[in-house]
């Protein structure tokens, strides 16, 4: 697989849908499931020291309905690190509240993409060719959110 | 699924558009038709403009077949100069909000109770003069200011910011409180194909790529927005998601976009010789 996500869940039954379709499309999609993890992965720390096993990610995704707060988590703890920073970050919700959607957008998230069953197999093929012009152009560095 | 740019939550009852416009020829067309809308509708209208906008928008509701003057003499038109508005609530380089309401506020009081129907639409260029003079906290003050009289007294209104849709100003780092500020982006109404424009140059900078980023455009949610045209809203995710292209594809689709106003200018469309 050429493309890497990685994903910030802590619910199985909630990302394994999205976990068949990155596949579906030739994404790599690895999971993690709290902030210090994410941390970890990103930093190549500990068994994520093998970037064959754990590539770099073009992009972080944080599902909203899983938990709104370990979005919130990543995202600040995102901002300020200069090294991933600028490594994209997206948000996905199947609810039209705005709050946390706004809340997210506030802490550097670049899109907030509304899922729901039906959409998420275009999703993950919009995501694999966002990746792929991330990957191209500059290793995931091509982000102009304002973090 | 909504489209991209559609806005997630109601702003209220009151109508307050924003309009981006490059020259000044377009704005002439675009504004002179929302004018003319009130005004066929039965509507009082408020203009606060510059000078010289004042006299374009005249030429060109003359040109949609309307009489100005009259309507001004009957008092359904009313032009304000947009400067020596400013000056009248204007302190220490921000609106002063009790001048606003004294004199703004008066003023579009007294046109809801002349109108006997309080049905009045308002165009306004103070806030692109601040923004055109550097003063961007100022004009978002003054938004404020506006959405603030809207709620107690419902009138429609446009703004317009002289931004190019295909500048590096437009995107979110710079209008994001300017976007929040407003229910509604108004399209431009001069015949172009800024949608086509925007499509195009995308498939020819990103390829098949291209069909993929429409998706997540597509999916794309900000509830804070006003309802943002399909255009300028793949713009806005241009410029704030793949920067490194987003000037590329953006200066092609201006050449596109330019290429289909001349097109139709060819083919004789009515809005363009308003121009």
């Amino acid at each position: 697989m050429s493309y890497s996500v990685l994903l910030i869940s802590n619910n199985s039954s909630e990302h394994s849908g999205l976990a068949a379709a990155f596949s579906a499309v030739g994404v790599c999609l690895s999971v993690v499931p709290n902030a210090e993890e994410c941390q970890a992965y990103l930093s190549g720390v500990g068994i994520y020291g093998d970037r064959g096993l754990y590539p770099m990610p073009q992009l972080i995704l944080l599902d909203l309905d899983v938990s709104n707060e370990l979005g919130f988590e990543v995202l600040k703890w995102r901002r300020t690190e200069p090294a991933f920073n600028r490594i994209p970050a997206m948000a996905l919700t199947s609810s039209r509240e705005p709050t946390p959607v706004e809340q997210a957008y506030a802490l550097g998230a670049s899109s907030c993409l509304l899922k729901s069953k039906e959409v998420i197999p275009d999703l993950a093929k919009g995501i694999r060719d966002y990746a792929a012009l991330l990957k191209k152009d500059s290793g995931g560095a091509a982000w102009a959110g304002f973090v | 699924m909504p489209g991209l740019g559609q806005h997630g939550e109601s702003h209220g009852s009151h109508n307050h558009q924003i309009h981006f416009y490059d020259d000044q020829s377009s704005l002439a067309t675009n504004v002179a038709g929302y004018l003319e809308e009130g005004l066929r509708a039965g509507e009082w209208v408020l203009v606060i403009a510059t000078a010289e906008h004042e006299k374009a928008l005249t030429d060109a509701l003359r040109a949609a077949g309307l009489d100005p003057a009259l309507a001004a003499r009957e008092g359904r038109l009313e032009f304000r100069d947009a400067a020596a508005m400013l000056a009248q609530f204007m302190i220490d380089g921000q609106p002063d909000p009790a001048r606003f309401e004294n004199t703004v506020g008066a003023f579009i009081r007294e046109l809801r109770a002349r109108a006997g129907n309080g049905r009045v639409r308002a165009y306004g260029e103070m806030v692109d003069v601040l923004w055109n003079a550097g003063h961007s906290s100022a004009a978002i003050q003054l938004e404020q200011l506006w959405n603030q009289l809207l709620h107690t007294h419902p009138v429609s209104l446009l703004c317009a910011y002289q931004i190019d849709v295909f500048g590096k100003e437009f995107q979110t780092g710079v209008l994001d409180s300017i976007l929040c500020a407003h229910t509604d982006l108004c399209p431009d109404r001069v015949a172009g194909d800024l949608d086509g424009a925007v499509n195009h140059a995308m498939s020819e900078v990103l390829g098949s790529r291209a069909e993929g980023l429409k998706l997540l455009m597509k999916a794309n949610f900000r509830p804070s927005w006003p309802a943002i045209p399909h255009a300028e809203a793949s713009v806005l995710w241009l410029r704030n998601n793949l920067p490194d292209y987003a000037d590329e594809i953006l200066a092609r689709a201006k050449g596109h976009y330019q290429a289909s106003l001349s097109a139709e200018h060819v083919s004789g469309n009515p809005a363009s010789s308003l121009q």
